[in-house]
């Protein structure tokens, strides 16, 4: 068992604020669809970390932080719809596909989008944590606490929603 | 078909490579699956924004430390900190380094000692002192030279020399110390002269003198601070090498006097500022010719 680390130290506190502020920016992002707030969710989040450091435990300052900026979210009016940015494939200039396939393409990746910012909060979480952030089902449950089989569930109807969505472009 | 695919994790299975083989060949053979694959595939090309974590990590560093500012400084550090200053100023303390200031040819300086008290010195003085033992109390310096001083009110104050040592409580006094020279002057309060042969109590506009080995004297004057202070040597029946001791420290000069005699009593001022016209005010009352050659001076009878 390695020494404890004591989230009031700042060494520690940076180390934290390096390897979560990314994800949690992403997972406020999923959730409110708006950079500016989600920036601010962040750094409260953070902040109520600092003022309770003595209260939390090393281990536990990650899922401190998800729960955290959920609630703080929660607290928060209705939020926009989450739009994401996209790169169309085969970028700006590589492409020699034809203009048709090009709007095809641009008309399927807005389906999309809108689709998943159709998608209930939670599915939108889920999908979103995996399939941008790469996330296992097991730290998404983590980060939600929630059971691995929810996230599992949330995932499968937010993939089929989906398809029912765009599935016959 | 339709089935095999429909129970409440089976597209999550499907995108952590979860399925039995079985499974994933019947569900490539779907219709679904291609559009599942395309959906997959397109999410491979959304990002999230970009995130200024620098910038959020500023604010949030500013919104903390107002707050809990010492926190950020971990405890341990004072501790150190504490240990390193303990170890240092005992060091200090043990050695006790001295400090010294001296003046050059021509030069003055003006010094504040670590109580408070001030010192003038004149040209060609100099003083030491062990900055620990004044934190402890003990106020004492050594004097070569000249040097006036202003003393604030505390412990006794003994300027240390060749000739005998000066101890006061608190007072204005001017100390000038040569090899041969020995005078103080009392501009204010009470100041006690020591040396090996007696005690002298001055108090203010006595003076007390003791040159090569005559016996000491004793003196009144009248000026309310020293003369040097005003760019000015003064003498009062002083021995004329004396006074041509002093003109040497002044101007960084080499008198040859071979031929007079030096020890005619002279009472009077020169100016620290122009050594003709100094050497004129000591020359001509005494009937003395002189003749400056760059830093040498030769006195000769007129």
């Amino acid at each position: 068992m390695s020494e404890k680390k004591s989230v009031c130290e700042s060494s520690v506190f940076e180390e934290l604020y390096s390897e979560h502020s990314k994800s949690l920016y992403n997972f406020a992002f999923y959730k409110s669809g708006n950079s500016a707030q989600s920036e601010d969710l962040v750094q409260e989040a953070f902040i109520k970390m600092w003022n309770n450091c003595a209260k939390i435990i090393f281990e536990k300052a990650k899922s401190f932080l998800f729960t955290v900026t959920n609630n703080l979210f929660l607290n928060q009016v209705a939020h926009k719809k989450v739009v994401l940015n996209y790169n169309l494939i085969g970028g700006k200039e590589s492409t020699n596909e034809s203009p048709e396939f090009l709007m095809e393409e641009k008309q399927f990746m807005d389906t999309l989008q809108n689709a998943i910012g159709d998608l209930k909060d939670g599915q939108r979480e889920v999908f979103l944590l995996n399939r941008i952030d790469k996330k296992t089902y097991k730290e998404i449950a983590e980060m939600l606490s929630i059971s691995v089989k929810a996230v599992e569930k949330r995932m499968h109807l937010a993939l089929k929603q989906l398809r029912e969505k765009v599935g016959n472009i | 078909m339709k089935n095999e695919h429909t129970d409440d994790t089976f597209l999550s299975r499907w995108l952590n490579n979860d399925l039995t083989t079985e499974e994933l060949v019947s569900f490539k053979k779907t219709t679904e699956y291609k559009e599942y694959q395309k959906i997959i595939e397109a999410t491979q090309n959304f990002n999230a924004p970009n995130f200024n974590k620098k910038e959020v990590f500023d604010k949030i560093r500013q919104k903390t430390n107002h707050k809990k500012v010492k926190k950020l400084i971990p405890n341990w550090m004072f501790a150190a900190a504490a240990s390193v200053a303990l170890l240092l100023s005992t060091v200090y303390y043990l050695t006790g380094t001295n400090e010294t200031y001296s003046t050059s040819f021509g030069e003055q300086l003006a010094l504040v000692l670590p109580d408070g008290s001030e010192v003038l010195l004149n040209s060609k003085s100099s003083i030491t002192y062990k900055k620990s033992e004044w934190f402890n109390g003990n106020r004492t310096l050594e004097l070569k030279g000249e040097g006036y001083f202003k003393v604030k009110k505390g412990a006794t104050f003994s300027v240390n020399s060749e000739h005998g040592k000066v101890s006061v409580l608190g007072t204005q006094f001017n100390v000038k110390t040569t090899p041969s020279y020995y005078e103080v002057l009392c501009y204010e309060g009470k100041v006690q002269v020591q040396n090996n042969e007696e005690t002298a109590i001055l108090t203010k506009g006595l003076s007390f003198r003791k040159m090569d080995t005559k016996s000491s004297e004793k003196g009144t004057f009248e000026s309310i601070k020293p003369n040097w202070l005003d760019g000015e040597t003064s003498f009062n029946n002083t021995p004329l090498k004396h006074v041509l001791e002093e003109l040497e420290k002044q101007y960084n000069i080499q008198i040859a006097s071979s031929s007079i005699d030096v020890n005619t009593l002279y009472t009077g001022a020169f100016t620290n500022k122009n050594l003709n016209l100094a050497l004129q005010t000591i020359c001509t009352p005494l009937s003395i010719q002189f003749s400056l050659d760059s830093n040498s001076v030769v006195l000769s009878k007129k």
